[in-house]
């Protein structure tokens, strides 16, 4: 079996607070562990193979079709005017145009929704895999536990984490990674599950479209 | 997730694998899933396809006069044959690599213990138990044992050099007693 990590036992709990109008006390440590259990669905899923795609677009490839696609447009807009009156024109100017919206709109809507589509059609077919899962964070490292797999990392072995709105992603390498729907995670240890991170990956932490 | 009716395990085996081992034994298992990824077949449709705009260069010279289009598409096919037969083996095995060397898990030590219904992959951070039955196919050559499925566990590379001989001969008889007809021998 993994060996156990050396981790920090649990602080016990500030009450110095009590007088504050809240009852919070701001200067309280953050806790030392953050324990998140969930059934997995098909939309989690959905909402990781949809984070884990865009992550892997280079954000030049996206602004270059973009503007390739509001060329598009623009020059079937022209070709319309400088020819009108013209069927053929007509015709191959509306298909330029049509190209140009599916190329504006691909990374937006289109490939995200197909990517959806496919991954709720995987876990349809395969529901076996809607297992329960079991995440623990620590300052120092995490565990996360499944039918089948188990693992008590360190922060510094992983290849980087990504935050989006829907999930956290944990890399072990390029390919391989585990996920956190956040929909599984109060507001409270979202915070102390990116605090952790946040301190220790740094760069690389990727946040996108989180808060 | 081995029980009691299992017993022992069969074989079991420490590695230590590479980014270039692990991107040979994926590529032994695409290859074998795919045969249109095998350079040779790819080399060999495109070479089809230069023959095909060779055949048809008398047929261009006479109806349009000149033999340069389907000269130049026969030497682009050819030299395209060549590449995909001899130079995108490497680009692939090289890009697997890379890919394979960002894994730090994936490359400690790790110890796999194959028993009758399952197994277990366990290092110093993780452990995986899998079934068999979550594993398609199962291809042996002279330098991998390689079984690809899985939920958690794409992948699984044993390193015959890496194996003594009895643990060899053992976790061969083991894959092909459960494989059955999804096991083949490269």
């Amino acid at each position: 079996m993994a060996e156990k990590q050396n981790v920090e036992d649990p602080q016990p709990m500030e009450t110095a607070g009590e007088h504050l109008p809240n009852g919070k006390d701001e200067s309280a440590p953050a806790r030392q562990e953050v324990t998140v259990s969930f059934l997995l669905t098909k939309e989690d899923y959905a909402d990781y193979c949809v984070a884990a795609v865009n992550r892997r677009i280079m954000l030049r490839e996206k602004m270059t079709i973009r503007l390739l696609g509001v060329l598009a447009i623009l020059c079937g807009f022209l070709f319309a005017w400088l020819w009108k009156g013209n069927g053929w024109v007509f015709g191959w100017t509306a298909c330029l145009e049509l190209i140009g919206l599916v190329m504006l709109i691909w990374y937006d809507w289109i490939l995200p929704t197909y990517v959806r589509a496919s991954a709720c059609g995987y876990m349809d077919r395969h529901r076996e895999e809607l297992t329960s899962r079991t995440f623990i964070f620590t300052p120092s490292g995490f565990s996360y536990t499944n039918s089948g797999c188990s693992m008590e990392l360190p922060y510094d072995m992983l290849y980087g984490a990504l935050e989006t709105s829907r999930v956290f992603i944990f890399y072990m390498g390029a390919e391989r990674s585990v996920y956190l729907p956040k929909r599984a995670v109060s507001e409270e240890d979202c915070r102390e599950i990116r605090a952790m991170l946040e301190k220790a990956l740094q760069e690389k932490f990727d946040q996108e479209g989180a808060r | 997730m081995h029980g009691f009716y299992e017993g022992e395990a069969a074989v079991t085996a420490e590695f230590t694998l590479s980014p270039e081992d692990y991107a040979k034994a994926r590529l032994l298992a695409e290859r074998q899933l795919k045969p249109v990824t095998r350079p040779w077949v790819r080399a060999g449709m495109l070479i089809t396809a230069s023959l095909l705009f060779l055949a048809i260069l008398p047929y261009y010279s006479v109806r349009y006069g000149s033999i340069w289009l389907p000269l130049a598409l026969f030497l682009l096919f050819l030299a395209s044959a060549v590449w995909a037969g001899l130079r995108l083996p490497k680009l692939e095995e090289a890009g697997l690599a890379r890919e394979y060397a960002t894994d730090r898990l994936l490359l400690l030590k790790a110890t796999v213990s194959l028993y009758r219904d399952t197994f277990t992959v366990v290092n110093k951070y993780q452990t995986f138990e899998e079934n068999w039955v979550e594993y398609t196919r199962c291809f042996e050559n002279r330098d991998y044992i390689v079984a690809v499925g899985g939920k958690n566990y794409p992948l699984l590379v044993m390193k015959k050099e890496q194996m003594t001989q009895e643990q060899r001969e053992k976790a061969s008889r083991c894959v092909e007693n459960y494989f059955a007809g999804r096991y083949k021998k490269v």
